[in-house]
């Protein structure tokens, strides 16, 4: 019996997008990364055991909120050296970071100044983490239909067999 | 005069391993730039996924409401878990350049 596709409405998919260019987000990326962790690591882990985004509409909604208050915290504190940096990335081609490193140490001691945020080390954003949250992990997040039962186990004594194998030639 | 073709070479080698070590922390690092936005992408996707459901759904239930026995916004499949739907079936009902931008828009990074 097939089934009816369950799809949320309209309002409730309704949330404050980010309206910011792929340059802006790429030059942000790394203190993004340190700072807006939680609700990021929450909504994936959410989305990797579900196994279907209509369960996690409400993290991706936190995830939204977080990088809005990163974005406006940036704004408020340093604009003008992040301006420049995005800028130049936003320059250079494939929008390489190493083009911009000495915007990008203008822009890491402002923000190290004003908010305190220090810029994450190579390495420490690829760094397998384990989260914790008060949703319990789902049972039969594929829906697969119940499991038949085992062999029973063999009764009576069990002989090896009288010609051997019988495999192709092997009589062994 | 060998020696110094060797000498040379081996200084060659020795610079080329140095640059591709510092090629590759530079890969992790935009790598990385890449895994702290994935949150924000998947989010966008999943919703613009999501809105363009419920669009093409509304849409079916105004085209075929005069048509006997359809049942609007029947699933294909028995199971009744989350199946991601192919870029056709969403963009149909929008202009071909979008789903050719979807599909081979974006091809690899660098």
């Amino acid at each position: 019996m097939p089934t009816t596709l369950e799809v949320p409405a309209l309002h409730e998919l309704n949330v404050d997008e980010i309206k910011v260019s792929s340059a802006v987000l790429k030059a942000a990326a790394h203190h993004y990364g340190s700072q807006c962790d939680k609700p990021n690591k929450e909504f994936m882990l959410c989305r990797w055991e579900e196994k279907d985004p209509r369960k996690c509409l409400e993290e991706g909604r936190k995830v939204n909120e977080c990088a809005l208050n990163f974005f406006r915290q940036i704004k408020g504190n340093c604009a003008e050296s992040f301006t420049e940096y995005w800028t130049c990335l936003d320059y250079s081609g494939m929008t390489e970071l190493r083009r911009c490193r000495q915007q990008q140490q203008v822009f890491d001691s402002c923000v190290l100044d004003k908010l305190g945020w220090e810029r994450p080390d190579l390495g420490e954003l690829s760094k397998v983490t384990k989260v914790s949250t008060p949703r319990a992990l789902p049972e039969n997040p594929y829906h697969s239909r119940a499991r038949p039962e085992p062999n029973p186990v063999i009764e009576g004594k069990l002989e090896p067999s009288k010609y051997g194998s019988r495999l192709f030639f092997w009589n062994w | 005069m060998f020696g110094i073709g060797i000498g040379l070479m081996m200084f060659g080698y020795w610079r080329l391993f140095k640059w591709n070590r510092e090629r590759r922390r530079l890969q992790i690092e935009e790598m990385e730039a890449r895994i702290a936005l994935m949150p924000l992408l998947q989010a966008e996707h999943d919703r613009r996924t999501l809105r363009m459901l419920r669009e093409n759904l509304e849409e079916e239930a105004v085209l075929m409401k005069d048509v006997p026995g359809w049942k609007v916004g029947e699933s294909v499949f028995h199971t009744d878990r989350w199946v991601t739907p192919l870029s056709e079936e969403l963009f149909n009902l929008h202009p071909r350049e979008e789903l050719l931008h979807k599909r081979f828009g974006f091809l690899w990074y660098v």
